[in-house]
C-alpha cells in the first residue's frame, strides 16, 4: 500500500506531454482568440447586435473566442465605429497596450458617419453596413479559424 | 593651528557679511574647508592648549583623534550644506546666513572644547541658533519649542554631570571626569538624548519636516554627531564603568535602531521618513560603541577595535548619505511645494538629474547596497555583533545576540522604507507644475555628495588605513593585499567593496550594453483605466505600499482604518501624552486647593510667608 504514493509521484514527474506543433504555425490564434471590444462612438443598434454574440444562441466560446476586460489580454481589438475625435487617443492607447502579434477589426456604423479615418495598424477586417450579429459572428469565426495572419 | 584661526576668521566674516547672502555662505564654505583641514592636521599630530585663568579654573582647546575625526566628518557635511545654501538660502531670509555661520563657529568650539565651561556655552549657543533657524519658516514656533525642550533635557543632564566633577575635585577640564561614576552616567544619558535615543526621539519627526531642508540636514548630521562625540568621550574616560555603560548603550542603541526603522516603514511624509532613519542610524552607532566598550571590558582587544572602527564607518556612512538625502529632498520639495512622498514624484526625470541621482545613491547606501559606504558600515556592524560568542559572560552574550536580532530587523525594515522613499519620489512618473529657480550650487553640492558616497564605499580600505586600523586589511583569494576588509583576527569574515566594484561593475556595464543593444522595441504603457490618464487617487501610493506592515503590526502602530484613509501612531508619544495629561490634572488640582479664590487663603499665605521670612532673616 505504501508504494502507491511512490508510484503516483513517479508517474506524476515522469509524465510527458506530447503536442503536435507544426513547424511553421500559420495562425497563432487558431485555438483561441481573445477579443477586446472598444466602443469608439457607435450607435446603440450596433452595440446591441455585438453584445448579443455573448448570448447562448451563438455560443461563441465553442469556437474558442473569448471576451476580455483589458487590451493587455487581447489578441484582437474590435473597434465599434470609426473613432470620434475624443475617442481617438483612447483607441491608440489601447493599441499601444496590446501584446504582439495582434489584429484590429473595425466595424463601422451604417446610420451616421462621425468618425475620422486613421491609419490603423494590423487591420485584419473591416465591416460596413446595416450589420446583424450573425455577420459579425461569421467574421470573428473566420478570423479565429485562419483569417488572421500577422 | 593656522587652520583653526582661519576657520574662526572665515565664520566671523561670514557673520559680518550676512547682508549679502552669497558672500556670507561663501565665507561659510571657506571656513568649513579650513575646519576640515584642521581636522586632518589634528588627526595626524593632535593639539592641546590650556589657558589657566584662576586657581583651578582653566579653559582649553583639545584636538585629538576623536574630535578631529568628528570635525572632518561634520565640516565636510557643513561645507557642502553651506555651498548648497548659496542658492537655496535665497528662498529664505538673510538671517539664515548669519545663523549658519554662527552655528558652524559654535559647533567648532563644541568639538574642540577641553573644558566644561566653553563646551556648555557653545552647546547652548548651538541650541539657540538652531531654534532661530527652525523659525526661518513661518508657523514653526511649536516645533521650535519642542526642539528646545529636548535640547534642554540633554543640557540639564550634562550640566549635572559636569557639576558633579567640579564639586568633587574642583577641576573644569574634561579629563577631570576620569572614572567618576555619576559624571559617566549623567553625561552619557545627556549625550544619548542628543543622539535621539528612544524614547527621547519624539521631537525628531515633528521638527525635521518643518525646518528648512538645509537646517534639517544640520539637525540630522552635525547635531547628532555632537551626541556621538560625547558618547565616545565619556566611554573613553570611564573605563571602570564600561560594563554598565556598554550594556546601556547596546540596549538603547539597538532599540532605537529597531524603533526608528519600524516607524520609518509606516511613514509617508517626505522628511519624516529620513528623520526616523536618522534615529535608526544613531542607534546603530550607539550599539557599535557599546559593543566596543564591552569587548574592551572583556579583554577582547581585536573585537573592541573592530567595533570602534565600525562606529566610525557608520558615522561616515550616515553623515554623507543623510546630508545628501535631505539636500536632494529639499531641492525637490521647494520646486514642487509639496510634502508627501506621493506628491513629489519624478525627481530624476522632471526636477533635476543631480538631485535624482543623489537621492537614489543615498537611498541605496541606506539599503546597504554594495559597493556603497552604507554596505560596508552595516556589514561591519552585523559582523561585530556575530562575534558575541567570544564573550564568556552569559549576560553579555544574551544581550548582544538580541541586539544583533534587532539590528538585523532594523536593516531589513530600513531597506523597505528606503525603497518606498526612492522608488516613489525619485523614480516615479507623476508630474506637477514646477517652480523653477536658480539651483546651480545645489546641483553641484548634490553631485559632490553622491561622488563622496560612492568613493568612500569603494575606497573604504583607504579610509580604514588612514584611521590607523591596518590590521583589518588583508588580501585573500586573488583580492590584492590592502583591499580586503577583515572582521577579526584570525579571519572571521571578509568583504571587499573595491573588488566588488571592479568585477560587478564590469559585468554590469557589459550586461547593460548587451541589453541596450538587444532590446530596441520596449513598450511603456500606463495602467489601463479605460484608456484615460490616471487620476491622482488612482495611482498606487505609499500608503498602499506600507499598508501590509501597518496591518500586520497593527498592535504596535495602533492602525485605524478609516473610510478612505489609514491612521497610524508612534506609541512612544504616549509617554509624553500621559505626562501632559498628568501635569495638567495635577496643576488643576493644585490650583483648586491653593489658588481657589478665597480671600482668607491669600491672607493666610501672606502671614505664612511673613513668618517664614522672619525666621529666615533672624537666622
Amino acid at each position: 500500500m505504501l508504494l502507491w504514493p511512490i508510484y503516483g509521484l513517479s508517474k506524476r514527474y515522469s509524465k510527458r506531454y506530447k503536442f503536435d506543433i507544426p513547424s511553421k504555425p500559420r495562425n497563432p490564434f487558431r485555438r483561441s482568440l481573445h477579443v477586446f471590444v472598444i466602443d469608439a462612438g457607435s450607435d446603440v443598434e450596433l452595440l446591441l447586435e455585438f453584445y448579443s454574440l455573448m448570448s447562448p444562441k451563438y455560443n461563441i466560446h465553442r469556437y474558442g473566442i473569448f471576451f476580455v476586460n483589458t487590451p493587455r489580454h487581447a489578441d484582437l481589438l474590435v473597434i465599434l465605429s470609426k473613432p470620434t475625435e475624443k475617442m481617438l487617443p483612447i483607441v491608440k492607447e489601447a493599441i499601444n497596450h496590446m501584446p504582439e502579434p495582434f489584429g484590429v477589426l473595425l466595424i463601422e456604423n451604417e446610420t451616421f458617419e462621425n468618425g475620422i479615418d486613421i491609419g490603423l495598424p494590423n487591420l485584419v477586417g473591416r465591416l460596413k453596413g446595416n450589420l446583424e450579429a450573425e455577420e459579425i459572428f461569421k467574421k470573428l469565426v473566420e478570423i479565429a479559424k485562419g483569417g488572421l495572419i500577422c | 593651528m593656522l587652520a583653526f584661526v582661519l576657520a574662526i576668521v572665515f565664520f566671523l566674516l561670514g557673520m559680518v557679511f550676512s547682508f549679502n547672502r552669497t558672500i556670507s555662505y561663501s565665507f561659510g564654505v571657506l571656513g568649513a574647508i579650513s575646519a576640515v583641514v584642521l581636522g586632518f592636521e589634528g588627526y595626524k599630530d593632535g593639539f592641546y592648549y590650556q589657558w589657566d585663568i584662576y586657581n583651578n579654573f582653566s579653559l582649553g582647546i583639545n584636538i585629538d583623534k576623536v574630535s578631529s575625526f568628528f570635525i572632518i566628518i561634520a565640516y565636510t557635511c557643513f561645507a557642502l550644506i553651506a555651498f548648497y545654501s548659496i542658492d537655496f538660502g535665497k528662498l529664505f531670509k538673510k538671517s539664515m546666513a548669519f545663523l549658519m555661520n554662527f552655528l558652524m563657529l559654535s559647533m567648532l568650539i563644541v568639538f574642540c572644547a577641553a573644558d566644561f565651561i566653553s563646551f556648555l556655552i557653545a552647546f547652548k549657543l548651538v541650541t539657540i541658533i538652531l531654534f532661530f533657524s527652525i523659525l526661518e519658516r513661518p508657523n514653526t514656533h511649536k516645533e521650535g519649542y519642542i526642539f528646545v525642550a529636548f535640547s534642554e533635557a540633554s543640557y540639564a543632564l550634562l550640566f549635572v554631570g559636569f557639576a558633579v566633577v567640579i564639586a568633587s575635585n574642583g577641576l573644569f577640564l574634561f579629563k577631570a571626569g576620569y572614572n567618576n561614576a555619576l559624571f559617566a552616567v549623567f553625561t552619557f544619558l545627556g549625550f544619548v538624548v542628543k543622539m535621539d535615543g528612544v524614547p527621547t526621539h519624539v521631537w525628531v519627526p515633528l521638527v525635521y519636516p518643518k525646518a528648512p531642508s538645509n537646517i534639517a540636514a544640520i539637525l540630522s548630521v552635525p547635531l547628532t554627531l555632537i551626541g556621538a562625540y560625547g558618547v565616545f568621550r565619556v566611554l573613553a574616560l570611564s573605563n571602570n564603568y564600561s560594563y554598565v555603560l556598554g550594556i546601556l548603550a547596546i540596549i538603547i542603541g539597538s532599540i532605537s535602531a529597531f524603533w526608528g526603522a519600524l516607524q520609518a516603514a509606516r511613514e509617508t511624509h517626505l522628511k519624516t521618513l529620513p528623520a526616523y532613519s536618522t534615529i535608526e542610524n544613531n542607534g546603530m552607532i550607539l550599539t557599535a560603541v557599546g559593543l566596543s566598550a564591552l569587548a574592551k571590558y572583556s579583554h577582547l582587544t581585536v573585537l573592541s577595535k573592530f567595533s570602534y572602527l565600525t562606529a566610525l564607518i557608520i558615522i561616515i556612512a550616515h553623515s554623507l548619505s543623510k546630508t545628501t538625502m535631505f539636500l536632494t529632498i529639499g531641492h525637490a520639495k521647494e520646486m514642487l511645494g509639496r510634502d508627501s512622498i506621493d506628491d513629489v514624484r519624478g525627481i530624476l526625470k522632471h526636477i533635476s538629474k543631480p538631485a535624482g541621482i543623489g537621492l537614489l545613491i543615498s537611498g541605496l547606501s541606506f539599503s546597504a547596497v554594495p559597493p556603497l559606504v552604507g554596505f560596508a558600515a552595516e556589514w561591519m556592524l552585523l559582523e561585530s555583533l556575530f562575534q558575541s560568542y567570544k564573550f564568556s559572560d552569559f549576560l553579555l552574550k544574551f544581550i548582544i545576540t538580541f541586539a544583533g536580532i534587532l539590528i538585523a530587523l532594523a536593516m531589513g525594515l530600513s531597506s523597505f522604507s528606503m525603497k518606498k522613499l526612492v522608488g516613489f519620489s525619485d523614480l516615479g512618473e507623476l508630474n506637477f507644475e514646477l517652480k523653477r529657480f536658480k539651483d546651480f550650487t545645489m546641483k553641484w553640492a548634490e553631485n559632490i555628495l553622491s561622488f563622496l558616497i560612492i568613493t568612500s564605499g569603494v575606497l573604504s580600505f583607504l579610509i580604514i588605513k588612514y584611521l590607523g586600523y591596518e590590521e583589518f586589511l588583508d588580501g585573500l583569494l586573488g583580492v590584492p593585499k590592502p583591499t580586503l576588509v577583515v572582521s577579526s583576527r584570525p579571519i572571521f569574515g571578509v568583504i571587499s567593496p573595491f573588488m566588488f566594484f571592479i568585477v560587478v561593475g564590469f559585468f554590469l556595464i557589459s550586461l547593460l550594453i548587451i541589453l541596450k543593444a538587444k532590446n530596441k522595441n520596449v513598450k511603456t504603457t500606463i495602467p489601463w483605466v479605460g484608456g484615460l490618464a490616471l487620476k491622482e487617487n488612482e495611482v498606487y501610493n505609499t500608503r498602499g505600499y506600507s499598508f501590509i506592515v501597518e496591518y500586520v503590526l497593527r498592535g504596535i502602530y495602533r492602525t485605524k482604518e478609516l473610510r478612505t484613509s489609514v491612521e497610524t501612531y508612534d506609541i512612544s508619544n504616549a509617554i509624553y501624552d500621559f505626562l501632559v495629561r498628568f501635569f495638567k490634572r495635577l496643576s488643576a488640582i493644585v490650583s483648586n486647593i491653593i489658588m481657589n479664590g478665597y480671600l482668607h487663603y491669600y491672607i493666610l499665605y501672606i502671614i505664612a510667608i511673613f513668618v517664614i521670612a522672619l525666621i529666615v532673616f533672624k537666622l
